[in-house]
């Protein structure tokens, strides 16, 4: 076998750009497509394509040619009959691959191989010429039905993809379409040699050389197109090195040595068939038939017979049987192997989907191991995904029951009765897949589940799957409304017990009316008495206005005798006809006359006798007779006169105390707009003098001598001050007036307490005081009016400059995480703020002094009033800025030790 | 050349400390001592600014700035407010009469006229 590395070299010269059958399979089946994907290559890549067919038969033709002057060096004796005939094999594999147009190209290599082998023999043209056309045909022959038939029965599949497929290989390609070649060869052979008795003899030896070397020749050349060449198990090199050389050489020893160990082969060639797969079972086969044909065509070795006709058919047996047994092999485990990667594929696909779904869901193997079991899964049964997967023998059911028993799912594998599972409240099957609900006592849950069978495209099943969702609300629900129910008519009951009841009450009630009018006659005696006894002004009038009764308390209240009285109109004896309010109480009384059920509490003046005005609170009830006619009124009434004289004190009171706030808030109106009209008109002439005195102090009008520009700097120190209290009082007025304004915009606290710092630290650093600043982490930017902040801080620092000769001002900002203004709700959230201190080592304020101390123009008066210039109005100003701002300035202080000033501003506005 | 400012003020001293102030930076200053005047003035020359007070006599500031920017001649000149109203609100109702800027009263002598710098552009 030198040629082998040329062999290579051939199959890629042959095979480089072919078609790879199964795409042609896809070509031919579907013409349209093949010319789309043609037209979408150039007319000049079409050219290159035909170009490419003709080198490949070419070279077909050429490498047929070549393989079939090797193989004859392997004829028995004189004959062209060979033990092995590898140009079979690459006949049948070129036109698996490139098509039945590589036939012609097989029958040219085979035409010529036969005529330089017969031309040698010394026949005569005419005969070996014929004979080497028969020979040829019958090798294009079968090649060609080999092919044909292989594609037809496996369908265009590869042939070493399936056992299946593989012995159509071994009985079509190998077997039947071999007698072709045979029949023809052998029959042009005899009827050249003459030699007709050897027909049968030679047909059988030609047929199983011709098989044989399809058997080994073709599957190595389909390999070798597969890619990449290595180990498909993935078993390491060094190990499949070590199996080839142990095969080379116990083959060497049995065929050249001619140890009788021929079955000492086979292990090692079973393992290559586990282990490497499919290329390497084909490399192997070749090796020892190669290693076997050469040695027995030599002479040596166990075959070789000294009748050569005999070894020849041991050499062929020998070489078809291990090439068959291992092929099977290779091609059962790629088989198994593949069909294990689909199904792993198709698990992993399966776990994605149920990791995917809301439900709990698990799914097992069909051995019960556990494949998939997602994140609802891993809560409601509060196992974890990586404890449970590959867990078998019921494990996943005992989270639900406790112990390992089967539970629906398994119910579904084992197509078991379904009512004999107890654990279940319900179970029922629906198509194939089985519903249940049941209690978890575990985890105190309701229930729902589904399971069904997996089962992949051949119909087996594979595993199963299950899906569980709690329905503990709705099976509370159901229960509720039950019990609703239940109690519902609970209630009709009670309802319907009441009726009869009352109903019982009802009767005995009108029972009772009889006894009760008995008794009245002697009631009315009785209420006649009470009604003259009454401390009460009780009376009945006509509707005319005549009076017809007068108790004995109203003819002593008002001073009329029952003579006077009766039979007289009400309005002219205790009605004025017109009351001190001016109201007309003579249509007053013809109103109520009319409907004294709309005058059922009448409140009118009265008059005594004598002519003193009474309040008397009235109630006026009609008396009807028996026809329904309304024939007298009756009035009962209480002297109310004390109360409303009180009423009207108070309200004349209350008359006047508005007017009084009317006054007090119009006044307070005109001061306001008083004092800033005020503040205004101030400012105009202040304008001028703080504008030309710094003209002057600026040279800008001419030098100054230095007496001048001392006189020039106390004018405007004077007109500074006087701005800074017309500044203050505008600002308190505007604050009265309401007028004012905070702004909530978010700036920068940190640098309006540094630039407040840096203003006042010239008139620290002339009184000899030392100023420090500390802002806190945190302190950043705060929502809140940027320059009412400033002018907090500011007046706090110049107040605390101003009370201190000696020692320092400290100024310090933080962060206050929860603050409560003043006034807040004490069960409202608190909120963020910020506390910006101020204290100092100065004179300090006296306890009693601090009580007035926020009070507009309250300037504590301790002698130094004259030293330490002030509106009295900046700390009070400041006060009213930090409520408008939703905060608070709290002072703390001791006489002679120094103040601290807190002010606190919510960082999230007011 | 010069630039030009129109300022109408009406009080005297104002009006003259003003001019001094501009004039010593080398402005050239126009002054009308009401709205009407200042109207008058501003429709025969162009000004690059003009300074108005709100507390004005006949008209007030509002009215005149209105005025102002309702005529092509005017409409584009920048405006700058100066006044001693302080109340809320007063800035806001400067701006929106057409105002571009805003300068309380009293002026400070030492930033008055690079204040006004910053509207000229």
């Amino acid at each position: 076998m030198a040629c082998s590395g040329s062999w290579a070299d051939l199959k890629n010269t042959i095979f480089d750009g072919a078609v790879p059958l199964r795409r042609h399979c896809f070509l031919t089946m579907n013409p349209g497509r093949m010319e789309t994907q043609m037209t979408d290559t150039s007319y000049a890549g079409g050219g290159l394509s035909r170009c490419k067919t003709v080198v490949a038969m070419i070279l077909t033709a050429v490498v047929y040619f070549a393989a079939s002057k090797l193989s004859l060096l392997l004829a028995v004796g004189a004959t062209n009959v060979t033990s092995v005939w590898p140009p079979s094999g690459i006949a049948l594999a070129v036109i698996l691959f490139r098509g039945y147009r590589m036939g012609p190209a097989v029958f040219i290599g085979a035409f010529f191989a036969n005529v330089l082998a017969l031309k040698g023999a010394g026949l005569a043209p005419a005969y070996y010429l014929s004979a080497s056309i028969t020979t040829a045909i019958g090798n294009m022959l079968e090649g060609l039905a080999g092919a044909y038939l292989i594609r037809r029965l496996t369908a265009d599949h590869e042939p070493f993809d399936a056992v299946k497929n593989l012995f159509v290989f071994i009985v079509f390609g190998g077997l039947a379409s071999t007698m072709i070649s045979a029949t023809l060869g052998v029959a042009s052979y005899c009827s050249v040699t003459g030699e007709w008795p050897l027909f049968v003899r030679l047909w059988v030896t030609w047929w199983l050389g011709d098989a044989s070397g399809i058997l080994i020749v073709s599957p190595l050349i389909i390999m070798l197109k597969r890619k990449p060449p290595r180990p498909e198990t993935g078993a390491s090199w060094a190990e499949a090195v070590g199996v080839f050389v142990f095969l080379a050489a116990s083959s060497m020893a049995i065929f050249w040595k001619n140890y009788r160990l021929e079955y000492v082969i086979i292990p090692p060639l079973l393992w290559i068939a586990l282990r490497f797969g499919r290329l390497y079972s084909a490399l192997a086969v070749f090796l020892v038939s190669g290693i076997a044909v050469i040695c027995t065509v030599s002479g040596a070795g166990p075959l070789a017979e000294p009748a050569s006709r005999n070894s020849l058919m041991y050499l062929q047996t020998f070489i078809g049987v291990i090439s068959i047994i291992t092929l099977c092999l290779s091609v059962l485990t790629h088989e198994r192997s593949e069909a294990d990667k689909a199904r792993r594929a198709s698990q992993k696909q399966l776990y994605f989907i149920v990791e995917f779904l809301p439900d709990a869901t698990f799914a097992i193997d069909k051995d019960g191991k556990v494949i998939a079991w997602n994140r609802a899964m891993e809560e409601l049964s509060g196992v974890l995904k990586k404890d449970m997967l590959g867990k078998a023998d019921y494990g996943y059911a005992a989270p639900s029951f406790g112990d390992r028993q089967p539970i629906l799912v398994d119910l579904v594998m084992k197509s078991s009765d379904p009512a004999r599972c107890e654990a279940y409240d319900y179970i029922e099957k629906r198509g194939n897949t089985l519903f249940a609900e049941w209690y978890n006592p575990k985890i105190n849950r309701y229930l729902s589940g589904a399971a069904s069978a997996l089962v992949d495209s051949k119909g087996n099943v594979y595993g199963a799957i299950e899906s569980i969702r709690d329905i503990t609300d709705r099976k509370v629900a159901e229960r509720d409304l039950q019990h609703y129910k239940e109690h519902l008519e609970e209630i009709v009951r009670e309802r319907s017990e009441e009726l009869v009841r009352a109903n019982e009450q009802l009767v005995r009630r009108i029972e009772d009316q009889d006894r009760v009018e008995m008794a009245l006659a002697e009631s009315e005696k009785k209420y006649r008495d009470l009604v003259e006894s009454a401390n009460s002004v009780i009376m009945r009038w006509k509707p005319d206005g005549t009076v017809t009764f007068f108790n004995a308390y109203a003819q002593k209240f008002f001073g009329f005798t029952e003579a006077e009285i009766i039979g007289s109109n009400v309005v002219g004896t205790i009605v004025p006809a017109v009351e001190s309010s001016g109201r007309d109480l003579a249509a007053l009384m013809k109103d109520i006359e009319r409907r004294p059920d709309l005058f059922a509490f009448n409140e009118n003046e009265n008059v005594r006798k004598n002519g003193e005005k009474v309040w008397i609170a009235w109630t006026n009830k009609p008396v009807y007779n028996q026809s329904g006619d309304m024939v007298e009124i009756l009035s009962v009434g209480n002297d109310i006169t004390p109360r409303k004289t009180m009423e009207e004190s108070l309200k004349k009171t209350l008359k006047e105390l508005a007017e009084a706030k009317e006054r007090a808030e119009a006044a307070d109106r005109i001061k306001s707009a008083f004092l800033a009209t005020m503040s205004h008109e101030l400012r105009t002439p202040l304008n001028s003098i703080i504008g030309f005195t710094g003209i002057l102090l600026q040279n800008l009008a001419g030098p100054l001598n230095d007496e001048q520009k001392k006189q020039m700097g106390m004018v405007r120190g004077s007109a500074q001050h006087l701005l800074s209290l017309i500044n203050d009082v505008l600002d308190i007025s505007k604050i009265e007036a309401g007028q004012f304004e905070v702004h909530a915009e978010p700036f920068d606290l940190r640098g309006v307490i540094e630039k407040a710092a840096a203003v006042m630290k010239p008139a620290a650093e002339k009184k000899g005081v030392a100023l420090t600043v500390a802002v806190g982490p945190g302190v950043g930017s705060i929502i809140g009016d940027r320059r009412r902040v400033e002018q907090v801080l500011l007046n706090l620092l110049s107040n605390a400059v101003k009370f201190t000769e000696r020692g320092s001002v400290a100024l310090s900002a933080a962060v206050v995480p929860e603050y409560r203004p003043p006034g807040a709700d004490p069960a409202s959230k608190p909120v963020p703020a910020v506390r910006c201190t101020v204290a100092d080592t100065g004179i300090g304020i006296r306890p009693e002094d601090l009580k007035g101390l926020f009070q507009p123009f309250r300037q504590i008066d301790t002698g130094l009033a004259r030293k330490n210039e002030g509106t009295g109005l900046g700390l009070a100003i400041c006060r009213r800025l930090a409520d408008l701002m939703g905060g608070e300035i709290i002072a703390e202080s001791a006489p002679g030790q120094g103040s601290t000033f807190a002010f606190t501003l919510p960082s999230g506005g007011a | 050349m010069k630039r030009t400012i129109l300022l109408i003020e009406d009080n005297e001293q104002n009006r003259y400390l003003t001019t001094f102030l501009l004039e010593n930076r080398g402005y050239e200053v126009v002054s009308a001592e009401d709205g009407p005047q200042g109207l008058e003035i501003a429709a025969k020359r162009k000004f690059d600014l003009i300074l108005l007070d709100i507390q004005l006599p006949l008209m007030d500031g509002y009215q005149v700035a209105r005025a102002l920017r309702g005529r092509a001649e005017t409409g584009a000149v920048p405006i700058v407010a100066i006044t001693s109203y302080a109340m809320a609100g007063d800035r806001e109702k400067a701006l929106a009469a057409g105002c571009d800027g805003y300068i309380e009263k009293p002026i400070n002598p030492e930033t008055f006229v690079s204040e006004v710098e910053r509207f000229l552009g």
